[in-house]
């Protein structure tokens, strides 16, 4: 099999996107790296994957929802709704600080659960129940912390945030992440997840349990967005219930930089990590080129179309390779987006 | 989900999760639009749960009113779903078409042709949203994101200075109460107009017939020579001209508007599609259902206002509604 | 074929790099050798406020006395605090002496803040207020109004101002800003404190416009739809379309606000109110307090500085002649209706002009910021600021200090 039909083959597991995703990064951040002689060091390398590691987990929560063909808006929600919780509590009982974060996890699977019952049970399309949970999660989080405040202990903030040695915390919560997404696209359940995306008709007829893999999915994200939380939490030192807004549009825009496929069926969590790391690293580098003021948020938009071009260009130069006499409409050409 | 090697049948029997699709308009008493109607002529009386004074003649006004805004950008919102994409571009396309009549107006030119500049660019980039999707066949999500992204940015940078545009008089007049036709305000006359104009185009135009057709199965559309790149971009053109005339509607209203005058409209417009009866996947949902959906909510919204909830509570109950119109819906759906 | 692909695609990536690499060796040849480098963080945009203000902070910082030596650049980090955090570590990487931000949340950048104080940067924070100690907070939330330092708050004396207007009973609303803010809960509570003081008050709706001026118009379109027979409404900014609501629905009650133009307009035709809250004047004291810390050391001036209380009323409301603002005039009626009338501060931002404000035109004449001690925040509204008591006080009542007497602050620990 030669590295063009591998590159080109449509890979269940996302490797090529991984691949295509993690040349993105890093001439992203190698550019900025090249650019910024003052972002060369480890302390700088530290601030920047910590960073990106709440988008990064939150990006694999709603992949794993989006390679089902579904998306779920409530990640927003519940990120807030974590830190408002962890910020109160922590403050509260500031030795408990690892039990609360077990507890506050326990309430983003709950709320996984209830998202993906109310999809899979009650057949509610997943965009508009996640919009309507989204806002409820929103409603509880200002409940909980009306207005910025509480608190979070030292030792936790800092026990995510600083390195151990060179090496950041934060890049060996990321690798442990990359490898448990690993192991759960290859297992049965992750193959399955990919199916139902694929064609919900076929795998059910072929025995897989859609309605299990499927609340499985949406329960596992749920987790996924408190942890995200979490570490929003220990790099913030506090609460704020709009603190998750802003990630309701990045996490969709790291997944289409990571090439995660939009109709379900395909791509990586590891890619949309990647594509979480290149959008973090994306201002950095705009900033290190002197873009200013309302150029450096054109630019990224700009530069999110192109990520998306680059596998339809890898695509379009196979099936030229492939079959140069025919012409192959562009266009809508792979059924309904979800 | 089907890949073009699959056998490109027309639209089999959808999956489990989506609606059952609009049945014929002959049967149009059948459809879940029917439902949200019910329910919003049902939330009327109980309005008064929410504050003695409810219903009153001020508040019918205020729905009215204020779901024009929303009934104009759900329409645009619901063409594109139709399709099977979504539209993210709302909030800058709306603020592109306040600030345009806004600094046009200013400039020198009369109203009338401000205004209609201002769509004609607004449509102009929801055609380049077409274009590019249906071009290349990136995501209707992302590519919508993206471009509502930049057209923010480079509104932020042309607008330097005066963020804030004026509106023209005769647009501000449009919208107070006490301009009245027979008796009632104007903008309640807009709405009638703006009812029966989405009705039209969404069900009696070859362009709302191809949307569906789209929405259901692009092979099959291709197969009934359909065009579907064509298509494609006038659906988005047309809602970008719906957005820039909500925008335009906004500066009048207000009397003025900034460049975030369209921020509190993208969710709400997705919410009165989906609590309309629309399938997100596309194909099905009617505009009436989409209208209904926006009064509806606007209704909602102003009752719980009305209660004097604090602010995490009355979100509470704004995404509590939504959800239960989905179970109605579907509730309502299965049954037919 | 497989190597014709792959040369493309090395082709493709090359390409890219030598393009970044072009990108950024053009600003490689620093014509800003020699300068200390100045930061304008904005996180909030697109409004006439926030325009205004960071145009009169760029004014300052590229007037002629200073242009010399500094270069100010501009940044919008928008809304996203990750976004806002990672702008102010690059800031930070880039050597920069002085940043001058508005921030997206007065907790979660203390981190970032520390870890730049510790490498000797300046954080002087606007408007909205940061908790961090080593950050200047230059903001009018708790400031007093220029001729009665004891009357503070600007919750508190505008609903002192609408009970007076309404003689001590009515129904009132309340129009607050975005929720989940410092700077709406301390308006709010500042404010409930005092119409909960007088009994013959009673607030029938509170809502949430967002410090925007089209959301306060239909917001308040609603509550008056629910409550037809208000009586005053209290309002933070975006009172222009609390008063076009009430226009509309073909009210003329009392409406106390912030300084946005129309309003003030409405005011000088005789509408009952007052006009007081946030001066985009702010960011302009902002620059001069960072530059005077820069040139004269971090403790020239205080930590803490609070923005006197504009106060504009229907008798007092003037409109200025043209674009200076002479004879005590205080709106321009030419301008824009949610023009944010107050750029310019007596004592502290002389220099301002209207095309400063509008443009960032540089400021002429301006001569080193004086001493500013008499601005400083007293210890005891330390704790809405800061979130805590400067050692020796704790929190406790506050009385015969300030007026209101009575609310929540900080006391001696010796009391």
């Amino acid at each position: 099999m030669t590295l063009v039909d591998s590159l080109t083959r449509r890979s269940v597991g996302g490797n090529r996107e991984s691949l295509i995703a993690a040349a993105i990064f890093v001439v992203c951040y190698g550019a900025v790296l090249f650019v910024t002689p003052f972002e060369r060091n480890s302390y700088a390398f530290n601030n920047f994957v910590v960073l990106m590691t709440p988008l990064a987990i939150a990006a694999v929560g709603t992949t794993l929802v989006l390679i089902t063909g579904g998306f779920d808006l409530s990640v927003a929600g519940t990120i807030s709704l974590s830190n408002v919780i962890a910020a109160t509590t922590m403050a509260e009982y500031p030795g408990a600080v690892w039990l609360i974060a077990v507890v506050v996890i326990a309430v983003g699977l709950l709320v996984g659960l209830v998202n993906g019952l109310l999809v899979v049970r009650a057949g509610l399309q997943s965009l508009a129940v996640t919009l309507g949970t989204f806002i409820i999660l929103t409603g509880i989080a200002l409940i909980v912390l009306p207005a910025p405040g509480g608190e979070v202990p030292e030792s936790y903030a800092l026990a995510l945030t600083d390195p151990l040695g060179p090496v950041p915390v934060a890049l060996l919560v990321l690798l442990a992440l990359a490898l448990a997404w690993w192991m759960f696209s290859t297992s049965p359940t992750g193959v399955a997840a990919y199916a139902i995306g694929a064609d919900r008709q076929a795998a059910r007829m072929s025995g897989v349990r859609t309605g299990r893999v499927e609340i499985l999915c949406y329960t596992l994200a749920g987790g996924l967005y408190a942890a995200a939380g979490l570490y929003l939490t220990a790099i913030t030192a506090s609460g704020d219930p709009n603190s998750g807004r802003s990630f309701l549009l990045t996490c969709f825009a790291a997944m289409a930089v990571g090439l995660v496929g939009f109709r379900g069926g395909s791509g990586s969590a590891v890619a949309a990590m990647l594509g979480a790391g290149t959008l973090i690293a994306l201002p950095k580098l705009l900033f290190a080129a002197g873009v200013e003021d309302f150029w450096s948020g054109a630019l990224q938009g700009v530069v999110i179309l192109l990520a998306l071009a680059i596998p339809f260009l890898v695509v379009r130069m196979a099936q030229a390779r492939r079959e140069p006499s025919r012409r192959r409409p562009a266009g809508i050409s792979e059924g309904r987006t979800r | 989900m089907t890949s073009e090697t699959t056998n490109p049948a027309p639209a089999s029997s959808p999956p489990a999760e989506q609606p059952t699709a609009t049945p014929p308009r002959s049967q149009w008493w059948r459809s879940q639009a029917l439902v949200v109607w019910v329910l919003l002529l049902l939330c009327l009386p109980l309005s008064r749960l929410a504050n003695e004074g409810f219903p009153s003649v001020s508040l019918l006004v205020n729905v009215a009113i204020l779901g024009l805004f929303l009934a104009v950008i759900a329409f645009g919102q619901g063409l594109v779903i139709l399709t099977g994409g979504i539209d993210l571009s709302v909030a800058s396309t709306v603020a592109l078409g306040a600030y345009l009549t806004g600094s046009l107006w200013t400039g020198g030119l009369p109203v009338a042709v401000a205004v209609v500049a201002a769509v004609a660019v607004c449509a102009a980039v929801g055609a380049v949203n077409g274009l590019i999707i249906s071009r290349f066949g990136f995501p209707a999500f992302i590519v919508t994101l993206a471009v509502g992204t930049i057209l923010g940015s480079v509104l932020l940078g042309a607008a330097r200075g005066a963020p804030a545009q004026a509106s023209p008089d005769s647009l501000s007049a449009l919208f107070r109460q006490d301009t009245t036709m027979l008796g009632v305000p104007v903008a309640i006359w807009l709405l009638v107009v703006v009812a029966a104009l989405g009705s039209f185009i969404q069900h009696q135009t070859t362009l709302g017939v191809r949307a569906y057709a789209l929405g259901n199965s692009v092979p099959a559309a291709r197969n009934a020579r359909v065009d579907v790149g064509r298509t494609t971009v006038s659906v988005y053109a047309v809602a970008g001209a719906a957005y820039g005339l909500g925008g335009v509607m906004l500066l009048g209203y207000a009397s003025g508007a900034d460049l975030n005058v369209g921020e509190p409209w993208l969710l709400p417009s997705i919410a009165a599609v989906v609590v309309g009866g629309a399938a997100i996947r596309g194909g099905s949902g009617s505009y009436g259902g989409t209208l209904a959906g926006a009064l509806l909510l606007t209704l909602l919204g102003i009752d719980i206002s009305a209660t004097g909830l604090s602010e995490g509570y009355k979100q509470i109950v704004y995404g509590a509604v939504i959800v239960i119109a989905l179970l109605g819906s579907r509730l309502a759906g299965r049954r037919f | 074929m497989t190597k014709a692909m792959i040369t493309r695609l090395t082709r493709c990536g090359a390409g890219m790099l030598a393009a970044l690499t072009a990108f950024a060796l053009v600003s490689c040849a620093d014509p800003d050798a020699g300068r200390d480098k100045i930061f304008l963080d904005l996180s909030y945009s697109g409004n006439n406020w926030q325009d205004e203000a960071a145009n009169l902070a760029l004014a300052v910082a590229n007037s002629p006395e200073y242009a010399g030596k500094y270069v100010v650049k501009k940044q919008i980090s928008g809304t996203d605090i990750a976004k806002q955090i990672s702008d102010l570590q690059s800031m930070i990487a880039a050597k920069a002496k002085l940043v001058v931000l508005y921030p997206l949340s007065p907790t979660a950048l203390s981190p970032t803040i520390r870890q730049g104080c510790e490498r000797g940067v300046t954080f002087v924070v606007y408007d909205s207020t940061v908790r961090e100690p080593c950050a200047y907070n230059v903001a009018f939330i708790t400031g007093a109004k220029t001729d009665d330092p004891r009357a503070a708050f600007f919750g508190a004396q505008t609903a002192e101002a609408l009970v007076g207007l309404l003689g001590g009973k009515g129904k009132i609303f309340m129009n607050r800003g975005v929720a989940g803010t410092s700077t709406d809960q301390v308006h709010y509570d500042t404010a409930k404190a005092v119409f909960d003081r007088s009994p013959g008050i009673t607030v029938v709706s509170e809502y949430y416009g967002k410090w925007d001026s089209a959301v306060s118009q239909q917001e308040t379109a609603k509550a008056l739809a629910a409550h037809p027979d208000v009586d005053g409404i209290w309002s933070q900014d975006g009172e222009v379309g609390v008063v076009k609501a009430l226009q509309a629905a073909g009210k003329r009650i009392p409406v106390t606000g912030e300084n946005g133009n129309y309003f003030r307009k409405m005011l000088s035709q005789g509408w009952p109110g007052v006009s007081s809250g946030s001066p985009p004047a702010q960011a302009g004291v902002a620059m001069r307090i960072g530059l005077r810390v820069l040139t004269e050391g971090p403790d020239s001036v205080p930590h803490n500085i609070e923005m006197p209380l504009p106060w504009v009323t229907t008798e007092t409301a003037k409109p200025c002649p043209g674009n200076e603002f002479v004879g005590g005039c205080n709106f321009f009626p030419n301008e824009s209706d949610t023009l944010v009338t107050e750029i310019f501060q007596r004592d502290l931002l002389p220099q301002s002009s209207l095309a400063a404000a509008k443009t960032g035109q540089p400021m002429q004449g301006l001569a080193p910021l004086g001493d500013v001690s008499a601005f400083a925040q007293p210890e005891w509204r330390r704790i809405y600021t800061r979130g805590r008591c400067d050692s020796g006080w704790k929190e406790g009542d506050v009385t015969g200090v300030q007026e209101p007497s009575g609310l929540p602050g900080c006391v001696q620990e010796s009391q």
